[in-house]
């Protein structure tokens, strides 16, 4: 196996495209957030309670991406 | 009363430090006319070289129109205290002088002059308005002279001595000052600079020594006169416009004193001082516009210099908070993959499955986005090295249309593959050209309405191996095309964008020429299609590969296993724990490097699952730590960083293999397969 490094171009990304970047991670997390949601009231009325811990997980999982976005990207925007 | 409100005017004008920039000039102008008054009376010749039209000039410039009345004074005094000096004549002069120095300076100001000399434009004015305005005093001494019956010379060669002085003493002593009042300090130039530049004024010194003091002719059958030109043409390459000025200045300085002192006789020095202005008074002009030119480019490349540094700045705190987000970011998504794998394993209803389902390809969706921007991070710091290997480019395929098998059933696609059936090898990376392939299948399902139809296909020629991903959804418009493989941008398919960030097309261009292919894009516009056609070179030689025995991984086929999972991030640890014991292995928690180094005794792990970024003690210092102890059971890293340098120093710590974050299920199942990992341990303690 051989390692060979190549010289790539520099590319700059403008703020207009933090702003997109924030855009686009929000869109695909608010999904997953929704249903996530959908998924723990489901479990609940079903009275699977381990279940919806797990859910509960994902939609923790979910909010601390979405703080992450937040405070990262908001504050460049 | 209009007298008091004039003189209220002046005196609230009229602060200390007017007072003292008037009390400068006039000392200034005062001094060197006398000086200069008594060299002529001393010599015995008429005014030749007149240095205070230089200074005036300057004093206007710097200091406005109200430095008429310093200039008016000091001209008049000069003049009328002289041994033959008539009320008239200083009255005159004083007023032809003052009144050519005002009328340069309001075309100055009118044709915006920069006073520092910072633009060839303004040397050009300065050099234009110089020849213009220096005809005003003669004019005015001439035509009052001849009025008046006391002129001696013709007019024109009066007018044209009043004009050649004017001329030389402003291109001498105005730039010099102008560029001295505002210029680089001399601490800031380099040691070797500073040597330079004392070399340089060695040589001039020299060079006008001979030129003026001495009756040489000619050195090296060269006259001397061409030696001046060519040390000038030195200060003008090498140095800022200062040194140029200060080198006008000495050689002029120098010039004078030689004439005056080893000069001809009083009948020939006047005819000498003539040729000594036309002679420095042409050298100044050509050299000045030419170091101002040679200055302002200089004064271009370096701003250009800068500009491309604070860029490349700019882009790379950029890149270091784009790297930073998504390392960030895989620590949350690391439990969610987990814990929707957990849920998937056994849904209770139809809505609930779909919700799972959801989650899991909108987690997978944000994790290929977090590669994608760490993978640009690395591309902007130049931190990417490819791991060449010989690889058969139709199992690349076969393995790309694999992975790729669930977005096209879910977007209801017909995938259609195409390959020759003789073997394809090839050097290139095998993760970086699955993923070029995979980047171009997403993007076409993508952007093809649900029941759409892509074409995968890979042929060979004499040089190249071709690849080509065809579909016939949205398609692109034609002003699109040439920007499709920059950085963020997307295809807008019926009014929305689509979901992603817009890297993947720059990043699969920069892989694919990075494996010295090319790529290239064809559509015939909206909703006609579009077509991907990567050509990757066929190498010189002829390559084969060593086959190796494909093993395929089953999610529930490694045995029963005693594993240690070490992470402060605790809803992580607990979904990993969770879906490993659905699998049947005994998982233990501990959520400190310290809690793990005690539970090792009790627990007597066979993998021990440790997090890298922990705060009290990190992995390193934990797997050290195991090894020092001579534990010798299997350590993997769990970590957000991936990339070669943190591989290699998860080895050198002693882990025997490395997981990137977010780990899936089967990742782990197949290290405990690779590493022979299976047998019983003691029960998990609880936690």
């Amino acid at each position: 196996m051989t390692e060979k490094k190549k010289k790539l171009p520099i590319e700059t990304i403008e703020k207009k495209d933090l702003a997109q970047l924030g855009h686009d991670l929000r869109n695909v997390l608010s999904v997953i957030y929704s249903n996530a949601q959908l998924l723990e009231l489901l479990l609940d009325k079903a009275g699977l309670h381990d279940e919806q811990q797990i859910a509960k997980t994902v939609v923790s999982s979910a909010e601390d991406m979405n703080t992450l976005i937040e405070e990262r990207i908001s504050r460049q925007e | 009363m209009i007298m008091n409100s004039t003189i209220n005017h002046y005196v609230r004008y009229l602060n200390w430090r007017t007072v003292a920039g008037f009390v400068f000039v006039f000392l200034g102008y005062f001094i060197t006319a006398k000086f200069f008054l008594y060299i002529y009376s001393e010599w015995n010749t008429s005014a030749l070289i007149w240095p205070p039209v230089g200074i005036a000039l300057v004093a206007v410039i710097l200091g406005g129109y109200r430095m008429w009345l310093p200039l008016f004074f000091a001209q008049f005094l000069a003049v009328y205290t002289e041994p033959t000096g008539e009320y008239f004549t200083a009255l005159m002069l004083a007023s032809a002088y003052t009144f050519q120095a005002i009328a340069a300076l309001f075309m100055l100001r009118w044709l915006k002059f920069d006073p520092h000399l910072r633009d060839s434009r303004s040397m050009f004015i300065l050099v234009g308005i110089t020849f213009i305005v220096s005809l005003v005093q003669p004019l005015i001494s001439t035509t009052a002279q001849w009025f008046f019956g006391t002129l001696t010379l013709s007019p024109i060669v009066n007018i044209g001595h009043g004009w050649g002085a004017g001329i030389f003493s402003v291109l001498v002593i105005t730039p010099f000052v102008l560029t001295w009042f505002n210029d680089q300090p001399w601490r800031t130039y380099t040691r070797s600079k500073k040597f330079e530049i004392a070399a340089a004024i060695i040589t001039l010194l020299g060079v006008v020594y001979f030129l003026f003091w001495t009756n040489t002719p000619s050195y090296f059958g060269i006259s001397i006169i061409f030696y001046l030109p060519a040390v000038l043409v030195w200060f003008a390459l090498r140095f800022p416009v200062r040194w140029l000025t200060l080198a006008v200045l000495l050689a002029s300085v120098i010039g004078i004193t030689g004439s005056l002192f080893v000069g001809p006789t009083t009948s020939l020095l006047k005819g000498q001082l003539l040729n000594l202005e036309i002679y420095i008074g042409l050298v100044a002009v050509i050299f000045l516009v030419f170091v101002s030119i040679v200055e302002e480019r200089r004064a271009a490349l370096i701003g250009l210099e800068e500009a491309y540094r604070s860029i490349i700045a700019a882009d790379q705190a950029k890149t270091d908070f784009i790297a930073i987000l998504a390392h960030e970011l895989r620590n949350p998504l690391a439990p969610l993959v987990s814990s929707a794998e957990i849920l998937k394993q056994n849904p209770q209803t139809k809505e609930s499955a779909k919700a799972i389902q959801s989650i899991q390809e909108h987690a997978g969706m944000m994790s290929r986005i977090l590669d994608d921007l760490l993978d640009t991070a690395r591309l902007s710091h130049k931190k990417f090295a490819l791991k060449t290997e010989v690889v058969e480019l139709r199992e690349m395929i076969d393995q790309s249309v694999q992975s790729v098998a669930d977005i096209m059933r879910s977007h209801h696609h017909t995938l259609t593959v195409h390959v020759p059936d003789e073997e394809m090898c090839l050097l290139a990376d095998p993760v970086r050209l699955k993923q070029v392939i995979i980047n171009l299948l997403i993007n076409a399902a993508k952007y093809t309405e649900p029941e759409g139809k892509i074409t995968l296909s890979a042929k060979k020629s004499k040089e190249y191996f071709y690849i080509e991903v065809a579909d016939n959804g949205i398609g692109i418009e034609q002003d699109m095309l040439s920007h499709i493989f920059e950085p963020f941008k997307q295809v807008d398919g019926h009014g929305k964008r689509g979901s992603g960030l817009g890297l993947g097309l720059f990043l699969t261009k920069c892989l694919v020429e990075a494996h010295d292919g090319t790529i290239e894009v064809k559509s015939e516009g909206r909703g006609r299609g579009a077509s991907f056609l990567i050509a990757l070179p066929v190498p010189t030689e002829i390559i084969t590969r060593n086959k190796k025995v494909a093993r395929k991984v089953k999610a529930n086929g490694a045995k029963p296993s005693c594993i240690l999972i070490v992470d402060d991030n605790t809803a992580a640890a607990d979904t990993l724990a969770k879906l490993l014991r659905y699998y049947g292995h005994t998982v233990h928690v501990a959520y400190s490097g310290k809690d793990a180094l005690n539970d090792l005794l009790k627990v007597k792990p066979e993998l021990i699952l440790l997090d890298i970024g922990m705060p009290d003690m990190d992995g390193y210092a934990v797997a050290k730590e195991l090894r020092s102890r001579g534990w010798d059971g299997k350590i993997v890293a769990l970590s957000g960083y991936g990339q070669e340098v943190d591989r290699a120093r998860t080895k050198e710590t002693g882990f025997d293999d490395h997981l990137l974050k977010p780990v899936l299920s089967g990742d782990i199942i197949a290290i405990l397969e690779r590493m022979k990992i299976g047998d019983v341990c003691d029960e998990p303690v609880k936690k």
